[in-house]
């Protein structure tokens, strides 16, 4: 499992130096899907790519199994980014950018036949193997974004708002797919979106993250019924819902 | 789509003029030193240094060669050494850009310092010292000036790689632990390769006019070789009794310069450069519709009416148009909403409507009235007067409306100074009150301030603030509140309400979130690929008719969702504008679809409620005894 234990992430030097991320501890167990939402500079992102080697730590560690992440060994997080557009290269197919995640030591045969089954598992038509990303819609990019991940055989996964890219009409397609793909493969994912209606529907737990600390962590049901910091209320209440004309007087 | 492109390009005359000055340089190159070799190395006896003559067109050099001959023999060598300083150049260039890239943080910045200090130092002059080291001749010249030039392109090589460095697939790549040649080899030089084609082919020529440089000043080629510098050298001191032979080699090293520079702005058309060359643009006239005749005088509340409004954007192979036929009308303090997905054209409804819409997107309505008043019949004075005064717009990214030089109280008065004439203080006290208007906190102080000082929900209210400035009836708002966050959002929307509902104004509230839409507007218009398909007050939502808003609505999670089901969604994606079906656009997407929606395309026509559907298969609303 994934532990971050006390980090903290500042940006630039001396007096102008941000923290971005301000003595954070969150752990994502296997099997399950931690849920993790802000509001835009609230840090979460950062805590996110900092986990992966992405951003740079000012302190505290990152423990893989209770020992520390070797910097060189086949890697137990994958990534998957916000924007489908900018997370694939335009060009590479599709088929070459997810072999690209398969591990190194699979053997050379084996890989057309992996990147078909993780095209399936994504529900992908395996015939758009050798497309390129510009002839696929968003939706579908994520997805292929999501098999790369996915090749590499992670053990945690962190998908970083891999939704708010796409309409709504499409996102439930891409959400149900990682949960069901949770399901079947038992991965950890850290699942973060400022959208607190889809976090609560993926997560099984809840970590709230402001102004770059962590002001409530507890189970889904604890953090949406029972929240006990004034910021969680604050956003519960925000929630756009369709109860019609309510706002209104 | 790039070769249909590439051959629009080669056929354009910059393209065949381009094509034809190559082919016939190359063709020089190959053949000529076969067919005139010879003459070009005899030496006619008696005529040294002749003028043009039927026999030596160019006249003849000092030892009396035949000119002509010799130019064009002279091809080959002048191209070749041009070439091969590109090609030396760029590999080096290549190298030292891209070995920051792959290299450690560290390594890297040694690398780029010193890229930096060769940038720094004068190109000629490296050339000429370098040639000193390397001894005069073809090699040195070519060494010298292919180190001289692989700086500047190692400078563009570093530029553009890096940017692609931070580019998500390779930090992406980097996860998955692609070994770095790999990396650099796969996503940075594949990625990096059109401007650097685009540059190298363009500074051929500029290579070839510094070679001949070199060898006109006696460094480069050496007797008995010749290229066109040597000859230049040659044939300049009988200027005043033979012009023809310093001229034919300078013709020679101008055309062929010209034709690198030509081929490497070609090139920078085909690889897509330039956006507008290869598009079919829309007529300005063919769809102009003539205003429809003032015949019916809109009621004294109608804000907005808008008939049968057309957009035509430029397409690939043909016009198209991504918005058909919308029409609205908005009264007064009336807040609509405008739902779509992206590409649904939404946004350009919302500019068509404030008159925003720029060429080459061309907005066409048979009605376009803001407080009664046909904007077509009107003189542009008047016109720009009314939208001025009576239109304010919001965008979705605040920062597009709000100059970032000015302070956000200045912009504020700037409106009231130039559309009511009013004075630099008084305009400036009705800036200060309009942003205390929007509830922002000391706005004496927040008046001073630049953009850059206020965050982004206040930056918003700001702009909001602006379009208060004069007494709008009407605000286009696009998206206002997808930038921000939510608790941010509640309060720009309670604002736009507010503000609704005290000063009267018609609000045209555009958003992708029906959730946004129905929490805010009394009236919801819902567009499908270009089209008005359903409109219908927001308490009718739950009941809508078209099969498309329904699952709209049921694809947003909301904090009841069942969360052991799996989300609704709509399978399959929105068609684009340029490839519609004959029949209804949304039939591939829709479960109810039939033969005749595959076919035939419905009308928007009353939908029996409050509302109107263009659905040929409209869901009955739910009765009261299934709820």
């Amino acid at each position: 499992m994934l532990e971050l234990r006390d980090i903290v992430i500042r940006y630039g030097h001396g007096q102008s130096a941000v923290t971005a991320v301000d003595g954070v501890s969150l752990t994502v167990a296997a099997g399950s899907i931690v849920g993790l939402v802000g509001e835009s500079g609230s840090g979460k992102s950062t805590l996110a790519r900092a986990a992966v080697g992405l951003a740079p730590l000012a302190s505290g560690t990152i423990l893989w199994k209770g020992a520390a992440l070797d910097p060189r060994g086949r890697p137990p997080l994958q990534y998957v980014f916000q924007d489908p557009y900018a997370s694939l290269n335009p060009r590479m197919s599709v088929g070459a950018s997810i072999a690209e995640g398969l591990p190194r030591t699979s053997g050379r045969r084996d890989r057309p036949a992996r990147v078909t089954e993780l095209l399936e598992m994504v529900r992908l038509d395996p015939g758009d193997v050798h497309k390129r990303p510009r002839q696929l819609s968003g939706g579908q990019r994520q997805r292929v974004a999501i098999a790369r991940a996915l090749a590499a055989e992670p053990e945690v996964l962190i998908a970083d708002e891999i939704t708010s890219a796409l309409d709504v009409s499409v996102q439930g397609a891409v959400l149900n797919l990682l949960k069901e793909i949770q399901t079947r493969t038992g991965v950890g994912i850290l699942f973060i979106s400022h959208n607190l209606a889809v976090v609560r529907y993926m997560a099984d737990s809840i970590a709230v993250m402001k102004s770059g600390r962590l002001v409530e962590h507890g189970t889904t049901e604890d953090v949406i019924e029972r929240s006990t910091h004034p910021y969680t209320k604050q956003l519960l209440e925000a929630v756009p819902t369709m109860t019609m004309g309510s706002g209104r007087s | 789509m790039s070769r249909s492109r590439a051959r629009h390009h080669l056929s354009s005359p910059l393209g065949v003029v381009t094509v034809v000055l190559l082919l016939l340089l190359v063709a020089t190159a190959v053949v000529a030193p076969w067919l005139f070799g010879d003459r070009a190395t005899q030496i006619a006896g008696g005529s040294l240094q002749a003028g043009p003559s039927a026999a030596h067109p160019f006249g003849t050099d000092a030892l009396g060669r035949d000119v002509l001959a010799r130019t064009l023999v002279a091809t080959r060598l002048s191209l070749v050494l041009a070439v091969l300083v590109v090609g030396i150049g760029v590999a080096c260039g290549l190298i030292i850009g891209t070995v920051p890239v792959v290299l450690g943080r560290r390594a890297g910045r040694a690398v780029v310092a010193g890229l930096n200090l060769m940038v720094a130092f004068p190109g000629l002059l490296l050339a000429l010292f370098l040639a000193m080291i390397f001894g005069v001749g073809a090699r040195g010249a070519v060494l010298s000036m292919a180190i001289a030039f692989a700086p500047s392109f190692a400078r563009l090589t570093h530029t553009t790689a890096s940017g692609v460095a931070n580019a998500d697939y390779v930090s992406a790549a980097r996860l998955l632990r692609v070994p770095r040649w790999r990396i650099l080899t796969r996503h940075v030089v594949p990625n990096i390769s059109e401007p650097l084609v685009v540059n190298a082919t363009s500074q051929v020529g500029a290579a070839l006019l510094s070679i001949s440089a070199l060898s006109y000043i006696g460094f480069g080629v050496q007797p008995p070789q010749y290229d066109w510098g040597r000859m230049l050298a040659d044939g300049l001191p009988a200027i005043y009794t033979n012009p023809a032979a310093a001229l034919a080699p300078s013709i020679m090293i101008v055309v062929a310069g010209l034709a690198f520079v030509l081929a490497g702005e070609l090139l920078t058309q085909v690889l897509g450069g330039s956006q507008h060359g290869h598009l079919r643009m829309p007529s300005l006239r063919f769809p102009r519709r003539e205003p429809a005749p003032a015949e019916t005088p809109p009621p004294g509340d109608e804000v907005l009416q808008l008939e049968r409004l057309t957009v035509t954007v430029p397409g690939e192979t043909a016009p198209f148009a991504p918005v058909v036929d919308v029409s609205m009308r908005l009264r007064r303090g009336e807040i609509v909403g405008l739902v779509g997905e992206s590409g649904s054209g939404k946004s350009l409804t919302a500019m068509a409507a404030a008159q925003l819409t720029s060429y080459p997107n061309v907005a066409d309505a048979d009605v376009h009235r803001i407080k009664g008043n046909e904007l077509r019949r009107m003189r542009p004075r008047d016109r720009e007067r009314l939208l001025g005064t009576s239109l304010a717009m919001v965008f979705q990214d605040p920062m597009s409306s709000l100059n970032p030089t000015l302070k956000v109280g200045r912009q504020l008065a700037e409106v009231a100074e130039t559309h009511e004439r009013l004075g630099r203080r008084d305009a400036w006290r009705r800036a200060v009150d309009r942003l205390s208007a929007v509830l922002i906190t000391d706005p004496e102080a927040r008046a001073k301030q630049y953009p850059m000082a206020f965050s982004g929900g206040m930056r918003q209210r700001a702009s909001i603030a602006m379009g208060l400035m004069a007494q709008p009836a009407l605000i286009v708002a696009d998206e206002p509140t997808t930038a921000l966050d939510v608790t941010v959002q509640k309060e720009v929307l309670g604002l736009l309400r507010r503000i609704s509902r005290e000063t009267d104004a018609a609000v045209l509230l555009i958003s992708h979130d029906i959730a946004v839409v129905a929490e805010n507007a009394s009236r919801v218009l819902v567009m499908y690929a270009g089209r008005v398909v359903e409109e219908l007050p927001v308490s009718g939502l739950a009941e809508a008719a078209h099969p498309y808003t329904r699952a709209l609505i049921a694809s947003i999670p909301d904090m009841s969702t069942d969360r052991s089901r799996p989300l609704a969604n709509i399978p399959g994606r929105p068609p684009h504008a340029s490839d519609l079906p004959p029949g209804c656009a949304f039939a591939p997407r829709c479960a109810r679809a039939d033969d005749r929606c595959r076919q035939e395309r419905p009308e928007l026509s009353d939908s029996g409620g409050a509302g109107a559907v263009a659905c040929w298969h409209p869901l009955l609303p739910v009765l009261e005894s299934e709820a």
